[in-house]
């Protein structure tokens, strides 16, 4: 490769790398023990929000800072470790208040408030599956995933309620109870709603840990495909395991440093490594309740004295685009490490960290599916710019192809393209897609689960993106299918035939674009382009709904009806055509 | 420019971006994030087409201050008042 090597000068002083010799730490790292450090058992007895929090107050750290929440006035809350493990009991005590039973799906859409992380940690402490929502979704993905999940307690704000839940409360018989968290200026309860803080100020402090193992489900995580549904993704208790790890191994967090994950908490990086890992690792955690703005984001960095930051590929791109002199405007003594996930970080962006702070980010790839980072660039070992790293220690991690018969050949030519495959058994592998097990069944082919990415390995072992196997989108980020673009997109009465793509975004990566084919009868113009896009808008909410949106005449389509995004997208971006011979009008 | 004629200019450009907003129904001094979605990619489109509507060079260092209807109409005003 051209790419130059960002070399490392060594550990930063007093403080040693978890690792520090990749080779070395890929011969002798196991899980079990990996969990005996965790839990200090070696049974399958297990439960997240015990190996999170009891642990720290009973060893004697529960005054500890586990999290500093800042609002948008530059208001900090701190919120130590007996704290958390205390509201954690609370909620967990109102859940049984509630009559909700061991098991069921406690929902939250919320921001970035002490709230989710005393739902979250309660509903966990309950033993109920904790399913975290993305506050930007629109009232119909969110319909399809509370139906889906069969989620019994909904936790929300006042505002997010009457936008996006009140409309859609009637089409979820099973969603038995929502919980509103209050604005700072509250106004009446909407109806058939529960106050969360009154509740939680009734609520004993006292609660015994449901006693779940490590094959119990501790999370639902939604995803998506290109068709169908959503997947229902959920990961057992043992996840923490390996998010825990992970937390040492690849964001190399020491306990009592200041760690800074700007993920949402809709998706799963914000779960995993916004809350569960850092925590185990007794981080003391930042959480920002705004969103993204530069000249915030690098004050938080300085004030703050982050050590650690785990960030976006988008967000670091947004950054650029604002200019090094700002960043540089700042002094960060405490940085030491960066990260980023969500998509593949290019290596201007890798290298750019070099210039604004002094240290190169550092890419890893994993999904909702994996649980925990799989494969990533270590704070000790060079840097690539633009690879994803290297399988971390207890995964085993190679390219693909289908060979005959459909099985499974490994690629071992350097840099050839192949799909990435990954060998089952590491502790927060996904243990189903909900009430899909067909699905589940396909994505493990001759002992591989195979992640639908594309990549090549080169000699060293670095993995380097090349695109999605499939025609699902990645924006800013997000998985999005394409699927349920274009179902929203059909209820609009101008709408007879639509396809959604992806097409290159400097800053998010990819953008969805939408080509419409009209119903006869309706005019292609600007003012129908908007009512559709408004349309889309508030079905599908800002970030999922298109950015643009074309209008098509004939909509390429096989001979069997169906249409060809591989086609729109070749188009598009002015890419070979590829096989035509299945196009509807071809001879 | 007049204020309501910047007011107008705005409103149309924020609603070619996110139709889905009534302009009726904005509140001025309320943040756009807290009325209606707006995500971080919306406000960098709204940036960009600020900019090119009054012809002012809006640095990404700013859109910070394009956070709601008030604070978008101030920061106009400021620049064309600088430009002038």
């Amino acid at each position: 490769m051209s790419t130059q090597a960002i070399q490392k000068a060594g550990a930063p002083d007093g403080l040693g790398h978890y690792l520090t010799n990749y080779d070395e730490a890929r011969r002798t790292f196991d899980w079990a023990a990996a969990r005996r450090a965790l839990t200090g058992r070696s049974d399958a007895r297990l439960n997240i929000a015990s190996a999170i929090l009891g642990r720290h107050v009973a060893a004697g750290r529960g005054e500890r800072r586990a999290a500093r929440f800042i609002d948008r006035h530059w208001h900090r809350i701190d919120v130590t470790y007996a704290e958390l493990q205390r509201g954690a009991r609370r909620f967990a005590n109102v859940l049984r208040s509630l009559g909700v039973e061991r098991g069921a799906t406690v929902a939250t859409l919320l921001g970035r408030v002490p709230e989710l992380f005393t739902v979250a940690l309660g509903t966990l402490e309950a033993g109920n599956v904790l399913c975290a929502l993305f506050s930007a979704f629109g009232p119909e993905p969110l319909k399809t995933r509370l139906q889906l999940g069969h989620v019994r307690v909904l936790v929300t704000t006042e505002a997010f309620y009457r936008r996006k839940v009140a409309g859609i409360r009637e089409s979820l018989p099973e969603l038995r109870q929502v919980l509103i968290v209050r604005d700072e200026e509250p106004r009446e309860l909407p109806p058939d709603t529960l106050d969360l803080a009154a509740l939680l100020r009734v609520a004993a402090e006292t609660h015994e840990t449901a006693p779940t193992c490590d094959t119990d489900v501790a999370l639902l995580h939604f995803t998506s495909g290109t068709t169908g549904n959503p997947k229902g993704v959920t990961l057992p208790h043992a996840a923490v395991i390996a998010q825990y790890a992970t937390s040492q191994l690849v964001l190399d967090l020491h306990p009592g440093e200041t760690y800074w994950c700007t993920a949402d908490p809709g998706w799963v990086t914000g779960i995993a490594y916004g809350l569960i890992g850092p925590l185990a690792c007794g981080a003391s955690l930042i959480v920002d309740r705004e969103e993204f703005d530069p000249a915030r984001w690098y004050r938080i960095l300085a004030e703050e004295r982050v050590d650690v930051w785990y960030t976006a590929p988008t967000a670091i791109r947004m950054l650029m685009k604002a200019g090094s002199a700002l960043a540089r405007e700042r002094q960060y003594p405490a940085l030491r490490h960066l990260a980023s996930v969500g998509e593949p970080l290019n290596a201007e962006a890798v290298t750019w960290g070099v210039a604004a702070f002094g240290m190169p980010f550092h890419d890893t790839w994993w999904q909702t599916e994996t649980g925990s980072i799989m494969i990533a660039n270590f704070a000790a070992c060079e840097v690539l710019p633009g690879s994803m790293g290297r399988a971390i220690p207890g995964i085993e991690a190679r390219v693909v192809r289908r060979g005959a018969g459909g099985h499974l050949e490994v690629i071992d030519t350097a840099d050839e393209v192949g799909e990435i495959a990954l060998r089952p058994g590491w502790p927060s592998m996904f243990s189903s897609y909900l009430e899909n097990p067909e699905r589940y069944q396909a994505a493990f082919v001759d002992g591989w689960y195979l992640a639908g990415d594309l990549a090549r390995r080169d000699a060293q072992g670095y993995f380097w993106f090349v695109g999605r196997a499939d025609d699902v989108i990645k924006s800013a980020g997000h998985l999005i299918s394409p699927f349920e673009i274009e179902s929203a997109l059909m209820t609009h009465p101008a709408v007879a035939q639509v396809a959604v793509i992806g097409v290159p975004d400097p800053i998010a990566g990819q953008a969805v674009k939408a080509f419409v084919e009209l119903r006869t009868g309706f005019a292609a113009n600007d003012d129908l382009r908007s009512q559709i896009l408004g349309h889309a808008r508030r079905l599908l909410g800002a970030a999922v709904a298109p950015r643009e949106i074309a209008f098509s005449d004939g909509l390429p389509r096989t001979r069997s009806g169906k249409i060809m995004r591989r086609l729109l997208r070749a188009r598009e971006l002015g890419l070979p055509e590829g096989d035509l011979s299945t196009l509807e009008g071809t001879e | 420019m007049q204020t309501a004629e910047i007011q107008a200019k705005l409103l149309d450009r924020l609603t070619r971006i996110a139709p889905d907003i009534d302009p009726r129904r904005i509140v001025a001094d309320q943040d756009f994030r807290d009325q209606f979605d707006f995500d971080s990619m919306d406000a960098l489109h709204f940036a960009v087409a600020v900019s090119e509507a009054f012809g002012i060079p809006i640095p990404d260092s700013d859109t910070g201050q394009l956070t709601s209807l008030q604070k978008a109409v101030d920061f106009v005003q400021a620049r064309l008042a600088s430009k002038a």
